[in-house]
């Protein structure tokens, strides 16, 4: 429901936006302006871009509905494949991304709720609060600059297969740990002064035990809400480091396809991202039900 | 503890007031640098330029404050304009509840399931580049997180006794909203609004960075790190300076937004125990 609500704003917004798709696609076909106007109307008659908004709207969405995407205006292949080809490199990328964060954000937040005040504790938290306001472009080019440049052990750019998709998902990785180092000081200090916690010390737990066994239950849930909204972010949010590294992954096909207006790629990626953003909370709403029975008794309760 | 909190908020405030005039006075400060010089071209850093110079032999401090001026104020005014549609909307929708409660949940699911990225796109497609259409894609957007944080609180303090006795009373919904709700919400909202400073001035750095939002010959950081990245084998000082003005202003930001929510939660239970 959301993800059509969605889809149809984009085509309506697209639809009322300046410029006809034909048009820009025949100048960059021909690569110039000089163009006749019986040649343009027959090429969006060939396109069906020449009807009104509603009926190219539901053509469109009968075609979904069997699972239909459409074909590129650009460049005739079915959206389907574009997106496949395209998904590989910006899944690998936004997984490696939000392991490494998790790796990050979770350890170092640990480590310094666990020498909280100390030296490391006050370090950690100067970190994590210049490494939410960095603009993440900037670490990118900066990066880009040390390692690639300077000391040569990345490459620069373009499409290497793994070896390009480091740098981006560290640059990545450490923007997203930023909030997660944050949020489990935090539960992890309000956990430690629950009452259960002081209890299992009565019972004589170790430290190691009381931690594994229950702290960490406990403040899996914030985590886990955390990581799901980042990894929406990077859905749409790694545009900008994919453009830096030149990387060909859905951000950067998505905003050449929204500059020349090719319909069916955007509303087909617009849609799946949202059907993925749709899933992605599914899936962490599914997994805090498993994780804490006082979800589950809201559920039964209702 | 109290004390050493207040000591905190007040020298980092301090800080920030200091370069929030440095950029407000940068016109005053600055303005002989942003000047083409062809006979300085692309210098080194130095005592007379810090930051060096840039291939038109402008001087890369002067310009870094230059655009976070324009930045700044492109932040400022976006984030004034979300927070007075947020604090509308969230109260509006709190405080009456019924259809419009749910038309606003609604919309609310819709805004955050899309890509924020993406449908700022779209309207930046649909309105072209620029200045404006950059605001009106940040406003778009920015109004959220302000209307769901005034919604919660107003939902938390709609049935106070206070809220009952201006109903018995006899004041009129408005009457309510302004005199008695919005100044109880705007202690919570005013934190946040420093925050998203910080964060709207990021987004129009980035989206100038893409080659959508400021559009030069306006000295603005985002398109200062967008041109220093073709000189990035040759002339780094072009985009690491900027960035890190950048990254200093919205660090302050964060830190003082920050330390304003630590400081007005802890008012809050000690007021509320007051009354």
């Amino acid at each position: 429901m959301t993800a059509l609500f969605v889809s149809f704003t984009a085509y309506a917004l697209l639809y009322f936006s300046p410029g006809d798709p034909a048009e820009l696609l025949l100048m960059e076909k021909t690569g110039g302006p000089g163009l006749q106007l019986n040649v343009v109307r027959e090429y969006a008659e060939i396109l069906g871009t020449n009807k009104g908004l509603l009926p190219m709207y539901k053509n469109w969405l009968v075609k979904m509905l069997q699972l239909d995407l459409g074909r590129s205006y650009r460049t005739g292949r079915p959206v389907w494949v574009e997106f496949k080809t395209r998904f590989v490199t910006s899944a690998s990328l936004a997984v490696m991304a939000t392991a490494l964060s998790l790796l990050i954000g979770v350890s170092l937040g640990m480590l310094s709720a666990k020498y909280k005040n100390r030296l490391f504790d006050k370090l950690t938290r100067i970190i994590s609060a210049v490494n939410m306001s960095v603009p993440s472009f900037w670490l990118a080019i900066v990066s880009m600059w040390l390692f690639a440049m300077k000391l040569k052990i990345a490459p620069i750019s373009g499409d290497q297969g793994f070896k390009s998709l480091i740098l981006p998902s560290c640059v990545l990785g450490i923007a997203g740990s930023a909030g997660l180092i944050r949020i489990t000081r935090i539960c992890i200090l309000e956990n430690l002064n629950e009452e259960y916690v002081v209890t299992l010390r009565a019972k004589g737990l170790s430290e190691s035990e009381r931690f594994r066994k229950h702290i960490l239950k406990n403040i899996s849930l914030p985590i886990i809400t955390m990581v799901t909204s980042n990894v929406i972010s990077l859905i749409g949010g790694s545009i900008i480091i994919e453009n830096i590294f030149g990387l060909p992954g859905i951000g950067n096909y998505l905003i050449k396809s929204i500059q020349l207006k090719d319909f069916p790629v955007i509303l087909g990626f617009v849609f799946i991202m949202s059907l993925t953003v749709v899933i992605l909370n599914l899936i962490s709403e599914l997994v805090s039900y498993a994780l804490d029975p006082r979800i589950r008794m809201e559920v039964y309760e209702k | 503890m109290k004390n050493k909190n207040d000591k905190k908020l007040c020298i980092q405030g301090a800080i920030l007031l200091v370069l929030l005039l440095v950029v407000v006075f940068s016109g005053v400060l600055f303005g002989k640098g942003d000047v083409i010089h062809t006979d300085i071209m692309s210098q080194k850093p130095s005592l007379q330029h810090i930051f060096g110079t840039d291939p038109l032999g402008r001087d890369v401090l002067s310009r870094a404050f230059i655009g976070m001026r324009l930045s700044l104020l492109l932040g400022f005014i976006a984030q004034l304009i979300c927070m007075a549609i947020g604090v509308i909307v969230g109260c509006a929708s709190a405080y009456f509840g019924g259809i419009l409660d749910k038309l606003f949940v609604f919309l609310q699911n819709v805004i955050l399931s899309f890509p924020s990225m993406v449908l700022t796109f779209c309207v930046l497609m649909l309105l072209g580049n620029g200045i404006f259409s950059m605001m009106v894609a940040l406003c778009l957007f920015g109004w959220l997180s302000y209307a769901r944080l005034a919604r919660s609180q107003v939902r938390a303090i709609k049935d106070a006794n206070f809220i009952n006795g201006a109903k018995a009373v006899g004041s009129s919904n408005l009457q309510i909203i302004f005199r008695h709700i919005v100044p109880n919400v705007i202690r919570t909202i005013i934190p946040m609004f420093t925050l998203m400073i910080g964060h709207s001035v990021l987004g129009i750095a980035g989206l100038s960075f893409l080659g959508f939002g400021v559009q030069p010959p306006h000295a603005e950081i985002g398109l200062m790190i967008r041109d220093g990245m073709s000189y990035i084998r040759t002339f780094p000082w072009l985009f690491i300076f900027p960035g890190f003005v950048l990254a200093v202003y919205s660090v302050m930001l964060n830190v003082v937004g920050d330390s304003l929510q630590d400081r007005l939660d802890i008012h809050d239970s000690a007021n509320i125990s007051r009354m």
